[in-house]
Parts: structure tokens; C-alpha cells; sequence
């Protein structure tokens, strides 16, 4: 073939580099010149062979063909028999294999980079799929029943010494149960009933009121009767109280996830609030119509129930806390209102009564170990076991967790995220661990006074909030993201019901003052140690409560949260004067609020 | 006399690396020096040689070109590189006490 002839051929089998540099050299035809070298066959077959299954790049093999071609012909020229020259080559497949590897580390460094980038990726799919799989695979083993455990009081007790079913009878004959009524228009009609049993003598509901307590004095004996008895004796989850017909749950089926504590349900709760709420009426009409025994009975039966032992979790200890409000709310009235109602005797002992109420610390009403175990269950629901306390978050785990997260949204979509990341998530005993340890710091801070423990909290807040800010940390602590709830409220809650003890016993020492010498104490260092064991602390400041008389009347009083005396006097929001809007303990709301917080008496309007 | 593969891999970079040493070489020139001067001990064929080569190559101890003999023949040249030179030096040095040692256990003869 003439030179011509081969020229569109050799442009496919030159290497671009020379096709730039304007030379059409055919470098790649190693087969060609193999073809056209003056080699005997066995020589020719055994370089083709071998070059072949090299599997290197064109010019690769090119190069490594020319090399042997040559060396073929050189041994062929200095006289050496064929036979010899190719047994001398030595092993073909070790040859194929040492050449291959051999020239691949000739090559450039972007292609070793690019070829271990790629393994890297390959390792990186495989390694990420193993763990996926893992993620979707492994289940959650629930092994602890916390339910059991909450339940353990209750169960324990006889049912004649549960107060629940004295409770429950007294309610549904009030109309007040059940809770979750079929029919709308029983709501409407329990709706009805709870805003009349905040009526006040004087309101236009209040002849009603009176007709309807009236009409149920029994089922008052038996709420006052069933207040004063040691347990309540709920038994919550499925298979326990909530299952009674009564309280109308009865046509939800119960099932196994019900004994999830963060799904428990807690319908006595509002039946408990209720059931107060009638005794508080009916202590409000004893006042109206002087009748001093009864109002000393209810009240008396309110404070016993605001200790009664229901459940651990500090929703129902809130909600004591307000049924404690409830009985200081209506003692502080009837000083006001009707400072003659009870004698010296009855005054005496319904304040020592009240005084009774809870410690000095939040820790005296409020146990976080429900927290705690509620936090575990959800843990053993959503992460796997590895039987030393370890684990993983499972699937089923992240989406357990999406349904009962109560953080922001961003931490739900970041539930969601979790199928993408799984590795970033932080073992059981990590988040464990970690939530263990703020809600130590929590459980300390709660047997101090909240002035002196607010920075605890604060701290906790603020690790919560770095959690939640982060992506990295809410993935890592997913659980503790969706479901820490601080126990600030809490405490100030507790806080504030001390405050209120602490007023109303003040102030009912007043009266007893009053009485015996005809005027009110200039001080109340006066009262002490006849009418009280020592000046109350201010709950906020440390120091003891203020008090001065306003236009003759006495009002105790903290400095509230920007701790200046105010003079007794409170700011008005809303066109309201509320006692209590300077019980604050954070630093922000002391910027915002002035004013004091009314501990007893009647507040008065803080001008500017 | 056939020399074991493991001895094979340690000396034949050594002794290739040493007849660069005294100016570049193509293939079948290295084998012909390899065989004459170690009395055939370290003969390799081209299934030893080139890979051999190639892979001094991508360690940069030598280098090579590719130039038109004499014949009218392409070939391609080997050479010594800077590192090559440090490297043989090295080398060198450590069969020198190992000649010494198997000298002094009586495995060479003095």
C-alpha cells in the first residue's frame, strides 16, 4: 500500500498531542509496524500476545510494542536463534501482569489522583450503604416498662383507699364527666359548666351557680371526702382507668403503643381541676352566706387535694400547683372581703394548713424523675440495643421521633434529614448521657430557690438552644432536640405558690394582729414569733417581704424582678392590675417589667 | 545458576541502576551487560527487564528518550537520574554490609 494510500488511516492512529504539532506519524499502529517488522512469526504472535492483554492506552501499548520489536530484532541481528530469544523472554502472564502495572505507574498524577477519588467514592457508596441498610434495618427493642413503674403506686394501693372513684361517681352526678363526650353538644354543655363555676358573687351567673351547688351538696361531700383521702389511684395506660366507660375513652381502642409514656394519656388531670373548682365555688358562696365551717371545710379539703399524690409528671404537679392557687386565691378574698368570717380558731388553723403546703425549693413539689423516664422510653423506642446500654437510632426511630417532637420545625425537617446522615447521629449512650446530665443539673437547681439557681437553668437553656442551633449537635442529640422541655416553668411556678403561702399566711397573721389589738402592725417584725415563726423571705431579692398599709389596708409584697420597692403598687397591662406580672426571675423580664408582685392585699396602680 | 526470584527483585533494580551508571542503555544492550558481566547469574529476559524498567522509571530513578539507531531502528534509551545516583550510592552501601556480614557467617568466601 502506498504511503498515500495509508495517510486517512495513520490520522486515526496518531496521538492528538502530535496531530497539534502538525505530524502525522500513525505512532499508534503498533499492530501495523509489528506487521511490517522483519520478525519470524513466533516472535510476532508471542508480542502481539502479550502487548494485547496488557489492556494499557494506545500509546502505552504502542510504546511497550516498539520496545520489544526492537529488542526481538537487536537479538535477532547479534546471531541469537529465534527459539532462544523468545524462550529467553521468560513467563507471558508474568510478564503481561508486571508490564501492565509497571507502565500504569508511569502514568500522570491527575490520573492516579482521579483513580483514587474514585475508589474514595466507590468506598464511600459502600460503606454509606452498609450503614444505610443498617439504619433501615435495625429495630428498636423495647425492654423497660416505664408505664409498669408509674403505675406502681397506684396498683399497690387497695381500691377502697383510691380516691378516684369517690372522685369519679361525685363528677359524673356534676355533670362534669366524661371528659371526652361523643356528642358536641355535651362539650358545649361542659364548656357551660366551667365558666359558670368561675362565677363571683355579683356576676350575672352567679344566682345559677348558687342553684346548681345547691342542688348537689351530696356530690360536694363527696369531693371534699375523696380530697382529703391519701391517693388518688389513677391508673393510667391501656388496661387502667382510662378504660373506664365513664370517662367516655372507652370508644378509642386501646393498644400497645398507649403504653408509650410520652402518649399517655392524663383525663383525670382535668377532672381534677374541675373537681377544685367546684369546691373553690362552693367556699366562695360559704363566704357570700357566712357559713365559716364550710368554707373552712372546703378550703381545708382543697389544700389536701392539691397535695394529694396523683401522678410524677410535673404536668400534674402544675396542675396541683393551681389548685393550691385556688385555695390561696379564695383565703386571700375572704381577708379582704370578709376578714370576720372565721373566728381566731378556724383562721389559725386553715393558715397553718396552707402553711404546710410544700418546702422552701421547687424540689419539694417537682421530681423530674417522670421526665427522666419518659426521655428513656422514648429512647428505647427509637434506637436500637446492643444489650451493654449502646445503640443506634433505628428508621422507625426517626419517624417515632418527627411525631412527638415539640421543638421548632426545623428540627423536624431535620428528623427527616436523618436518613441522609445517619452518620452524624449520636449513639443512645451519647444522647443519653447528655440528657442525663442537664436534667441533673436541672434536678439540683430545683432544691434551691429559683434567685439563686435561675443561672442553672439558664445554662441548661442555653446548651439546649446551641443543641438546637446546630446541625451538627441536633443531629447528634436528635432526641434532646425534638423533646427537652426546661424545668423553668416549673420552678417559677412552685415559686410563685410559695410567694402566695407565704402572703396569705402574712396576711392572715395581719388579721389575727388586727383583732387582738385593734390596729395593723407597723412592721411586721410586730408578728413575730406570736403570729408567725419569722418575716417570710422575699422569693425573689432574699430579703424579707415589704409591707405597708394603703389607704389602710395592708399589702405584703415582693420587690418583683427588677427589685425596686415600688411601694406595693403594680403595673397595669391590658387595662388589668395583675398581683403577680413582676414574679419573674430571668433578667430579660426585669428589663420590661416594673412594678411589685403582690403577695397580699389588693394592688394598686404603679404611676409613672 | 538460577538465582531465587525474592534475591532477583532486591539485586536486579541494583544492577540495572549500576550499568546505567556508566551511560544510557537500551534494552537488549542492559540484558547483554547484565548476562556478560555477572557470568549469566543476573540474566533476565523481557518479562523481567521492561517492567523492571518501567517501574524505575515511575520512581524517577531513571529517565528515557526514544532515538533513531544507527540501523535506522527506533530505540529507547535509558539513563540515570539524580535520585538514581543517590539511590545506587544507597544501595551500594547496604550490599556492601550484607556482602560483609554473609562474609563474616562464612557465606561468602573470604
Amino acid at each position: 500500500m502506498s504511503e498515500t494510500a495509508r495517510q486517512p488511516k495513520l490520522i486515526w492512529k496518531t496521538p492528538l498531542r502530535d496531530l497539534l504539532r502538525g505530524r502525522i506519524t500513525g505512532r499508534l499502529d503498533w499492530e501495523g509496524r509489528l506487521k511490517r517488522a522483519e520478525l519470524p512469526d513466533t516472535a510476532r504472535e508471542l508480542i502481539l500476545r502479550v502487548v494485547k492483554r496488557t489492556r494499557l492506552w494506545r500509546l502505552e501499548k504502542a510504546a511497550v510494542a516498539e520496545e520489544l520489536i526492537a529488542h526481538f530484532a537487536d537479538a535477532l541481528d547479534a546471531g541469537r536463534p529465534i527459539d532462544s530469544v523468545v524462550e529467553r523472554f521468560g513467563d507471558e502472564n508474568a510478564a503481561v501482569k508486571l508490564i501492565r502495572r509497571a507502565k500504569k505507574r508511569n502514568r500522570p498524577l491527575v490520573w492516579h489522583a482521579l483513580r483514587f477519588a474514585t475508589y474514595g467514592v466507590w468506598a464511600l457508596l459502600l460503606s454509606y450503604s452498609v450503614v444505610f441498610a443498617n439504619f433501615y434495618l435495625r429495630q428498636p427493642v423495647v425492654s423497660v416498662d416505664y408505664l409498669a413503674q408509674i403505675n406502681a403506686d397506684a396498683l399497690a394501693l387497695p381500691p377502697e383507699k383510691r380516691a378516684w372513684p369517690m372522685l369519679e361517681r361525685a363528677m359524673v352526678n356534676l355533670g362534669l364527666l366524661p371528659l371526652y363526650p361523643l356528642n358536641d353538644d355535651a362539650t358545649e354543655q361542659q364548656r357551660k359548666l366551667a365558666k359558670l363555676l368561675e362565677s363571683n358573687p355579683g356576676d350575672p351567673a352567679w344566682p345559677e351557680l348558687m342553684r346548681y351547688l345547691d342542688a348537689h351538696d351530696a356530690e360536694l361531700v363527696q369531693l371534699r371526702a375523696a380530697f382529703h383521702m391519701q391517693k388518688l389511684g389513677f391508673v393510667f395506660g391501656p388496661g387502667g382507668t382510662q378504660s373506664d366507660p365513664v370517662l367516655g375513652l372507652s370508644n378509642r381502642p386501646a393498644s400497645e403503643a398507649d403504653r408509650f409514656l410520652v402518649r399517655t394519656l392524663l383525663p383525670e388531670l382535668d377532672c381534677r381541676r374541675y373537681a377544685a373548682s367546684v369546691v373553690g365555688a362552693d367556699a366562695r358562696l360559704a363566704r357570700q352566706r357566712g357559713d365559716a365551717e364550710r368554707f373552712v371545710r372546703d378550703l381545708e379539703a382543697i389544700t389536701a387535694f392539691a397535695q394529694q399524690p396523683d401522678s410524677p409528671f410535673p404536668v400534674n404537679q402544675l396542675a396541683n400547683i393551681g389548685i393550691f392557687t385556688l385555695a390561696v386565691d379564695e383565703m386571700d378574698a375572704m381577708l379582704r372581703d370578709s376578714p370576720s368570717l372565721l373566728n381566731g380558731d378556724q383562721l389559725l388553723a386553715l393558715t397553718h394548713q396552707i402553711a404546710r403546703y410544700g418546702g422552701d425549693t421547687a424540689g419539694s413539689l417537682f421530681s423530674l424523675e417522670s421526665d427522666r423516664m419518659t426521655f428513656h422510653d422514648l429512647i428505647q423506642r427509637c434506637y436500637s440495643d446492643d444489650g451493654h446500654g449502646n445503640g443506634e437510632l433505628t428508621f422507625a426511630g426517626s419517624k417515632l421521633l418527627q411525631t412527638v417532637a415539640f421543638a421548632s420545625s426545623e428540627v423536624e425537617g431535620l428528623a427527616v434529614a436523618t436518613t441522609g446522615v445517619t452518620t452524624l447521629l449520636g449513639s443512645r449512650r451519647d444522647v443519653l448521657a447528655e440528657y442525663d446530665r442537664l436534667l441533673d443539673i436541672e434536678e439540683r437547681a430545683l432544691d434551691r430557690p429559683l434567685r439563686e439557681s435561675a443561672k442553672d437553668f439558664t445554662d441548661v437553656t442555653n446548651r439546649v438552644r446551641e443543641i438546637r442551633g446546630s446541625r451538627v449537635l441536633t443531629l447528634k442529640y436528635l432526641p434532646i432536640a425534638c423533646r427537652f422541655q426546661n424545668a423553668w416553668q416549673c420552678a417559677a411556678n412552685a415559686e410563685r405558690a410559695f410567694g402566695r403561702r407565704d402572703g396569705v399566711c402574712t396576711g392572715a397573721a395581719l388579721e389575727l394582729f388586727r383583732r387582738r389589738n385593734g390596729r395593723y402592725p407597723e412592721r411586721l417584725d410586730e408578728l413575730v414569733p406570736t403570729s408567725l415563726p419569722a418575716v417570710p423571705t422575699d422569693r425573689i431579692s432574699g430579703d424579707p417581704v415589704r409591707y405597708r398599709l394603703i389607704d389602710g389596708k395592708p399589702v405584703v409584697y415582693s420587690v418583683g424582678c427588677d427589685r425596686i420597692d415600688d411601694g406595693g403598687r403594680v403595673m397595669m397591662q391590658n387595662g388589668d392590675l395583675i398581683e403577680a406580672l413582676a414574679a419573674e426571675w430571668d433578667k430579660a423580664a426585669a428589663r420590661k417589667i416594673r412594678g411589685d408582685w403582690i403577695l397580699f392585699g389588693m394592688p394598686q396602680e404603679l404611676t409613672p | 545458576m538460577k538465582i531465587e526470584s525474592d534475591l532477583m527483585r532486591g539485586a536486579g533494580p541494583v544492577a540495572v541502576l549500576r550499568l546505567l551508571e556508566g551511560g544510557e542503555k537500551y534494552g537488549y544492550e542492559l540484558v547483554q551487560a547484565l548476562e556478560k558481566q555477572s557470568d549469566g547469574v543476573l540474566a533476565m529476559g523481557q518479562s523481567t527487564l521492561y517492567p523492571l524498567l518501567y517501574n524505575l522509571e515511575a520512581k524517577g530513578l531513571i529517565a528515557s528518550r526514544t532515538a533513531m539507531a544507527g540501523n535506522g531502528r527506533e530505540r529507547r534509551y535509558y539513563w540515570l537520574t539524580g535520585n538514581g545516583k543517590k539511590k545506587l550510592i544507597a544501595a551500594t552501601e547496604q550490599w556492601q554490609s550484607l556482602a560483609a556480614a554473609m562474609a563474616k557467617l562464612g557465606v561468602l568466601g573470604t
